[in-house]
């Protein structure tokens, strides 16, 4: 099943931010910055040095801490954004499941929404039309789906926007923790949609803080810390990694909130 | 600095989101408010009445079908002005497609000029309607009009890059265009005739674009004339040397986009 070539490699990918210059230049600032030859920023490398492939028909979770940089890392591999030096090579389509129901129009109903927000995915009214009946099916949203959105529950966008990617999607897929939609039992429905997705032979990445329920599927799990990947391999080893370097500071339970005297 | 991550998906296929968008763009603008789609046509028709009755007694007596003149100057000049304008802020308005989706930006653009077409079409197609129902005869060189509505839409498509891709670095571009823009109103001679310039001061109208597309528009429509193509010439080099330079600075600096908005 898998070709010789891997689907996805990055190869020695870094990407640096600069911090503080998230402010629009005016002209006049920008003549003023010219004149006293400073402009306020700091510089930040979010990735350093990426090198690593997927082949085709794996799924990966991407795991770390906040501010790993697994976020810009798929915004990366995607093409949302450059690599500041270095490549990605990419032998299939991108979908992304990044922030869900973006491009939403509240003023329609889920139809029609399913077919805007198709289109900003980048899919043809045929690929939709040609899915409907399974996105609805897979949305649960029933009749709902002839509702305006602006009677959506924030869960059901969610479920809506999932349902259209999820089942529309073909090559590789990027989530950034998408699983953390809906209720346990959309999760159940999740897993055995990546598992479907899988077995017709699409990629699937995705960002998760604890891998969970999705272990089975996963072939391989990425562990980023400050930009740099800690540790890539089968998934149970690098999990146990991550809990070492993390162990007291990521307890499973919350620690209990000291009393107040 | 090399990417492949590009969409392997073609151009073509990003035409249904352009078209989605669009199309979203143009319902929403007039949802919700009380006159609805009438609106659209308001617009105009506010600026003819206003403009009429200001100058009927003035400019009347220079044209001879002075209404017919105004009218076709101002949808001109509206399209022209409101396509400009929504194209500045197309990337800002999709900023959060840019920031997850990997799709071509220029997408945002086209879709931004195509709503404003959509509204320019029908205003076109009820001033033909009223025309022909007003007893003026029109004859096969109407369809002249539709070169000249091209060699206009490439002249918006190329400033439409420009200042698209200019607002995403420099705020103040909008500001500075909605002064050219009202300005423009002056400066094109939408209700008056060029032959009150005295000839010194006629360069200020002639090195406008629109001038010679409203000219040529008048011409066709109220004189059953060829339009001079003297100054259509002018046009079209002017139009391909902003939309050479438009599509250069948009490609060259749409990969910093997602990190400017």
């Amino acid at each position: 099943m898998s070709s010789a070539l891997p689907v996805l490699e990055a190869e020695n990918v870094s990407k640096k931010f600069h911090i503080g210059s998230q402010e629009k230049f005016t002209f006049f600032k920008s003549f003023r910055y010219k004149f006293t030859g400073s402009v306020p920023k700091k510089e930040f490398w979010a990735l350093k040095d990426i090198s690593f492939s997927v082949n085709k028909g794996e799924m990966i979770a991407v795991i770390g801490p906040n501010g790993a940089g697994k976020t810009t890392l798929l915004k990366n591999l995607a093409g949302i954004m450059a690599p500041t030096s270095g490549k990605v090579k990419a032998r299939d389509d991108i979908f992304t499941i990044f922030e869900l129901g973006i491009g939403f129009n509240v003023y329609f109903n889920g139809i029609e929404n399913l077919y805007l927000y198709g289109a900003l995915h980048g899919m043809t009214r045929r690929d939709i039309h040609r899915n409907l009946p399974r996105i609805i099916e897979f949305s649960g949203l029933g009749d709902f789906m002839y509702a305006k959105l602006s009677e959506y529950s924030s869960g059901m966008r969610q479920r809506l926007a999932f349902a259209t990617i999820i089942q529309t999607a073909k090559g590789i897929i990027m989530v950034d923790e998408a699983l953390s939609v809906g209720d346990q039992a959309f999760q159940c429905q999740c897993l055995a949609a990546f598992e479907d997705l899988l077995r017709r032979g699409n990629t699937i990445l995705f960002v998760t803080h604890g891998i969970g329920e999705a272990r089975r599927l996963c072939s391989r799990a990425l562990y980023l810390n400050q930009g740099c990947i800690r540790h890539f391999g089968e998934v149970n080893e690098t999990e146990e990694i991550y809990r070492k370097d993390w162990g007291a500071s990521m307890p499973d339970e919350c620690p209990p909130v000291p009393a107040q005297s | 600095m090399e990417q492949s991550t590009s969409n392997n998906r073609g151009l073509g296929r990003y035409w249904n989101m352009v078209w989605e968008l669009a199309v979203t763009d143009f319902k929403m603008r007039d949802q919700g408010t009380f006159l609805g789609f009438f609106w659209t046509l308001l617009h105009p028709l506010l600026y003819f009445i206003v403009f009429y009755n200001l100058f009927k007694k003035w400019m009347g007596h220079h044209i001879s079908q002075f209404p017919l003149y105004l009218i076709i100057g101002i949808v001109q000049w509206t399209f022209f002005a409101t396509a400009t304008s929504s194209a500045i802020a197309a990337i800002k308005r999709g900023g959060e497609f840019v920031k997850s989706i990997n799709f071509p930006k220029s997408v945002l653009v086209y879709s931004s000029v195509l709503t404003i077409l959509f509204s320019y079409l029908i205003e076109m197609a009820i001033l033909l309607i009223f025309w022909v129902f007003i007893g003026e005869s029109l004859s096969l060189k109407v369809f002249l009009l539709i070169p000249i509505l091209l060699l206009q839409l490439l002249l918006i498509m190329g400033l439409a890059f420009l200042l698209a891709t200019i607002s995403v670095f420099f705020l103040d571009i909008e500001r500075i265009w909605g002064i050219f823009t009202s300005l423009g109103l002056f400066l094109t001679p939408i209700f008056y005739t060029m032959e009150l310039l005295s000839p010194e001061k006629r360069w200020i109208i002639l090195i406008n674009p629109m001038t010679h597309i409203i000219q040529s528009s008048r011409a066709i429509m109220l004189d059953d004339m060829i339009p001079q193509m003297r100054g259509l010439s002018y046009v079209l080099g002017l139009s391909l040397v902003f939309l050479l330079s438009g599509r250069y600075v948009f490609s060259k600096y749409e990969g910093l986009f997602v990190e400017k908005i």
